[in-house]
């Protein structure tokens, strides 16, 4: 029994960590949703000012399978998407805005807990 | 009054105790939903007598319209070696062996036409049966394809199979053009028709509304369809009839959507303005 409560701990205080780690990129990258105004055109929970009707909402984006009809859906190609739009669909009203990799990276860890 | 306190709590805790054990079975996953399983003999009477009586109940209603017709008859018969053959086969003629794996296994409709009313007959092939692997026509079909269909399917029991195979069918002609107003209604019936909610959350249809592609809540007050077409009417009868010519990439397949339906979706989906 108490060997079991040990193992609870350790395991909880390890995906904990991990979880820290994700949760301040997840934060950078709402931070950086906003700051590219992602919401002019997309409804994105947590970001008070997304309630843009442009494009699909956000919220269950994680669980979508595909991205924007296109892709398929995991963490590398939303960030693709997100960097070069056009680049995997020519006609999209959505533009380029020059996203770096590494913000691409912290949005998607935002994007990804939409579930 | 006690009595009927009594009573009440009684049948409270038998309740109780009946959920319980339907609870169990659902999650201990008892029941085996396999198609190679065979159904308990009662479960089989349950489910064809239940089938059997909603059938009934609403085909008496149908108005069946002259049916004793060779020309008629001849067009049916095109209908039934385009759609129905495949299933449920014809004298001296097997389903194809995808449909020998179903439960229930597909009807001989000899049998069935000459055990049921022409009206009964109609009222499943327009709106087939859930749970079967019969679909419903309606979105497939004109009402006089059906009759058609029907029409044939009453001198099916009379045929030897050397006389249905020499058989001459006749290609019945394009349906007439049907009603130019939209409606809404029938374009939530067309929408659950074309399978919309296997891939979409749709407000108002119950499905697996799997997170395939996004969800339609908001559809009407979206600005831009697809990520590519402006939202209007004429846009959306586009990209419903052929999203793969709006965007080759994509992975909403053209699903053979009628002028009709499309425009009856359309009007539909304008109608869900709340994002939730």
């Amino acid at each position: 029994m108490r060997a079991m409560v040990v193992a609870w701990i350790v395991l909880a205080a390890w995906g904990g960590e991990a979880r820290a780690a994700a949760g301040a990129d997840a934060e950078n990258g709402k931070l950086l949703l906003r700051q590219y105004g992602c919401g002019t055109c997309h409804r994105i929970p947590g970001v008070a000012a997304a309630q843009g009707d442009v494009g699909p909402p956000l919220a269950g984006v994680a669980r979508r399978v595909y991205l924007a009809g296109v892709l398929p859906n995991s963490p590398d190609n939303m960030a693709r998407w997100i960097r070069a739009p056009r680049q995997y669909k020519p006609n999209t009203t959505m533009p380029e805005l020059g996203v770096s990799e590494a913000q691409a990276r912290e949005m998607v860890a935002y994007l990804q807990g939409l579930r | 009054m006690r009595r009927l306190a009594k009573a009440a709590s009684i049948a409270a805790a038998i309740a109780a105790v009946v959920g319980t054990i339907a609870g169990v079975a659902i999650q201990s996953g008892w029941y085996d939903v396999s198609a190679v399983e065979q159904h308990l003999k009662p479960t089989y009477w349950l489910l064809e007598t239940a089938m059997r009586r909603s059938v009934r109940v609403r085909g008496a209603n149908v108005a069946v319209p002259p049916l004793d017709d060779d020309a008629l008859a001849r067009r049916g018969l095109a209908l039934y070696r385009r759609n129905c053959v495949g299933c449920h086969g014809a004298p001296g003629v097997a389903p194809e062996p995808f449909a020998l794996g179903l439960a229930p296994v597909p009807a001989n409709l000899a049998y069935t036409a000459r055990e049921w009313p022409a009206g009964d007959l109609f009222w499943v092939v327009k709106y087939g049966l859930k749970m079967t692997g019969m679909p419903a026509w309606e979105f497939r079909m004109s009402d006089d394809e059906l009759w058609a269909t029907v029409a044939f399917l009453k001198r099916l029991p009379h045929l030897s199979p050397r006389e249905y195979e020499a058989l001459q069918a006749t290609e019945p002609p394009p349906p007439a053009h049907e009603s130019t107003h939209a409606d809404p209604e029938r374009g939530k019936r067309a929408m659950h028709q074309y399978a919309c909610a296997s891939c979409h959350v749709i407000p108002g249809l119950v499905g697996a509304n799997a997170p395939v592609g996004p969800p339609l809540a908001g559809f009407g007050a979206r600005a831009i369809i697809a990520g590519v077409l402006p939202n209007n009417p004429e846009n959306t009868v586009r990209w419903l009839r052929a999203p793969r010519q709006v965007n080759p990439a994509s992975a909403m397949p053209d699903l053979g959507v009628t002028e009709r339906d499309a425009r009856d979706m359309a009007a539909y989906l304008s109608t869900l303005k709340d994002t939730r």
